[in-house]
């Protein structure tokens, strides 16, 4: 699924990375855990979290994953969105939650990593 | 024994969480820059990402060092924290001693040793209470001869 | 690995040490040392960029010399569909072919057939293929170098399917020497092309073989043979009996709107033409992007081959000539069809070998030697202002900075570093007022 039909099924709000909506995604990880992510690297899947913090790009860059989706309306600060247009990580804020942000994507052919 | 090809050392700040993972990504700019495989890149990162992360939560100073050999890639990580009293209880999955306020920051689930261990071809930990704990990571460059 | 002995040249008599083609150049393959330019050719991907971009006519390709074809009992020409574009209206295809023949060929060759037979092989190809997308065609000699030289993860994605025209190459030799009782080295099979990177192809495949065509001769060297024997022909009834040589619309519309796409199907396909379009394509590729894109097309020029640096006409009036041309054709017809039948089961069209990412300097070094480089090339760029003025005689600081780091140049070529270098450059560039 590309970025940009993610973000029109979610209703996401683009908070950097407009210009790279065309990426494609078919995995996902969904986790508050940045551990969690870290131990199941899955290059180029999509990072679905609710912790907003500056480490969540950090280790999305580690790990090579191409975005991330913040639930329940969660924003990073100023500076951890600086961090990401930096890196070239798509960051997206949705007011769903985890649960049914999971739910859609999955039913849409998100398939989750290990 | 390995001819040693590169060494760089970074200090880490305890608590710093605002610059907390900053190390590790240089670590990685530079093996990128070497050109080494992209997957030995991504496992030398989480490496040095989960130990940072953990000296940044537990510890006061630490540094990390990167070493590149001919056919390896170590990372080191030394701190003068409060040492780690059971090595086995931390290396099992799910066991932690972080606060609530570590894990609102997305660590501190006790999975960060696992994955450093997971992604490590040689990996120990020897620590002392109240002295530090050295962390050491051998991630093999095997496509290189 | 192969030497490359072909590809572009300066004139150092005509050089003046402008800059310009090293500010152009894609792949940064151009220094200026002793106020001339030169090309460090690993790294140039034949793109002629730098040809278009010097005012002073000091750039020139290989070519292959018309009395070089003198040697050969028999010559065969394999014209682009774009010559057939380039003409005034009422030039017909049938009337260029006339002029080829006028200006020395015993034959022209119609590779309509090769065209199908390839893209059904390329079709089997992708077809069959599950590893990353998109595939990329390498139709376009540039575009391969391109990925050799600055996108090695991506030759795997190269389409290891024989171009037509080598196809071409390889029937005509054989069809004529069994007919005419000639070994296949007494026949010469020659391209008509529309650009010079094409004619380093032929000379210097990029898969390291040798090509089954013998050169290439530039549209310009035929487009007046071709005008004057239709001025001669005039009144004539044209002699030629021969039966028309392009029976259907396929090789015409080769290089307008779909190219090769209309001919793969059930694949998603994505045609994208100038440099700078497709190093944009590529780079998202690398990042992942376009993996639903089954089959892309790139070429090197805008618009595809009409816009080739061999080209004569406008490369949109080219277009539409080629475009109303082919309405006056049939799709398809029973004769090619037939050919591509017979054929298809009985020649091998994959490629003779691998093609390789190319040795760029510092990537074949060891990992301890690219530790010493990077270490010798931070600290030179450290030291540089980052200005890219380019007065150093590299395209950007960092550019020198790698110099520095393998021995080619040193730091004091730098204006900001060393008085002596600006004083030398001074003399030098100021010497009609000094």
């Amino acid at each position: 699924m590309r970025l940009e039909m993610l973000r029109d099924l979610l209703r996401c709000e683009v908070l950097t990375g407009a210009d790279a909506l065309d990426t494609e995604i078919d995995m996902a990880v969904a986790s508050d855990a940045m551990s969690v992510v870290l131990s199941s690297p899955h290059p180029r899947a999509l990072m679905i979290t609710g912790l907003t913090n500056i480490q969540s790009v950090r280790t999305a860059h580690i790990s090579h994953l191409p975005a991330i989706m913040y639930v329940r309306g969660s924003r990073p600060t100023e500076a951890t969105v600086k961090l990401a247009r930096d890196n070239k990580t798509v960051l997206l804020s949705t007011e769903l939650g985890m649960f049914d942000s999971c739910g859609i994507l999955y039913s849409r052919g998100i398939k989750g990593g290990i | 024994m390995p001819e040693e090809l590169l060494r760089k050392t970074f200090e880490i700040q305890g608590w710093d969480f605002e610059n907390a993972g900053e190390r590790s990504a240089e670590v990685t700019t530079i093996l990128k820059d070497l050109d080494v495989d992209p997957n030995i890149i991504l496992r030398v990162g989480v490496v040095a990402f989960e130990a940072e992360m953990n000296v940044v939560m537990y510890a006061g100073r630490a540094t990390l060092t990167l070493v590149v050999t001919d056919d390896e890639i170590v990372v080191e990580v030394a701190d003068e924290g409060p040492g780690i009293a059971d090595i086995e209880l931390a290396m099992q999955p799910g066991y932690s001693t972080a606060s609530d306020e570590m894990r609102e920051m997305g660590f501190g689930y006790g999975l960060g040793l696992p994955n450093i261990k997971k992604n490590s071809d040689v990996f120990s930990l020897q620590s002392e209470v109240g002295r530090g704990t050295r962390l050491h990571s051998i991630i093999r460059l095997i496509s290189y001869g | 690995m192969d030497k490359r002995t072909y590809g572009f040249r300066i004139d150092r008599e005509k050089c003046q040490g402008c800059l310009s083609c090293m500010r152009v150049c894609p792949t940064h393959a151009i220094r200026v040392k002793d106020v001339k330019a030169q090309y460090r050719p690993d790294s140039c991907i034949d793109c002629g960029v730098c040809l278009r971009a010097c005012s002073r006519d000091a750039i020139c390709a290989t070519t292959t010399p018309v009395e070089d074809l003198s040697r050969f009992k028999f010559k065969v020409a394999v014209p682009s569909p774009v010559l057939f574009g380039q003409f005034p209206t009422g030039i017909t295809p049938a009337q260029v072919v006339d002029g080829l023949l006028a200006f020395g060929f015993d034959e022209v060759w119609d590779y309509s057939v090769e065209i199908n037979l390839v893209a059904r092989a390329i079709q089997q190809y992708v077809d069959q293929w599950t590893g990353p997308t998109p595939l990329v065609s390498i139709t376009c000699p540039v575009v391969v170098r391109l990925v050799q030289v600055s996108y090695p993860a991506m030759v795997d994605q190269l389409i290891p399917v024989q171009i037509a025209r080598e196809i071409a190459g390889r029937e005509a030799k054989r069809r004529f020497s069994a007919r005419l009782g000639l070994h296949e080295d007494q026949i010469a099979v020659i391209y008509i092309t529309p650009c010079q990177a094409k004619t380093i192809s032929i000379l210097q495949p990029a898969e390291g073989v040798v090509s089954n065509l013998d050169g290439a001769l530039g549209f310009p060297e035929v487009y007046n043979a071709v005008l004057a024997c239709r001025r001669l022909k005039k009144g004539d009834a044209i002699k030629s009996s021969r039966p028309p040589i392009i029976r259907n619309s396929g090789l015409l519309r080769l290089h307008v709107s779909e190219g090769m796409g209309r001919l793969v199907q059930q694949h998603r396909y994505l045609r994208v033409t100038g440099l700078s379009n497709i190093i944009q394509v590529f780079n998202d590729i690398e990042k992942g992007k376009l993996r639903n894109v089954g089959f892309l097309e790139a070429y090197s020029c805008w618009n595809g081959c009409a816009g080739g640096n061999l080209t004569v006409a406008n490369m949109y009036v080219t277009g539409s000539t080629l475009r109303s041309l082919a309405r006056t054709l049939p799709e398809t017809d029973p004769v090619t069809e037939a050919e591509v039948e017979r054929r298809f089961p009985n020649e091998d069209f994959s490629l003779k070998a691998p093609i390789r990412p190319r040795p760029v300097r510092g990537t074949a070094a060891s990992l301890k030697e690219r530790v010493q480089m990077r270490q010798l090339a931070e600290d030179a760029l450290a030291s540089l202002p980052g200005l890219d003025c380019g007065l150093c005689g590299a395209p950007t600081c960092r550019e020198l900075a790698r110099d520095v780091s393998v021995g080619d140049a040193s730091k004091n070529d730098c204006v900001f570093l060393s008085e002596r270098r600006l004083q030398d450059l001074r003399r030098v560039y100021l010497r009609s007022t000094a």
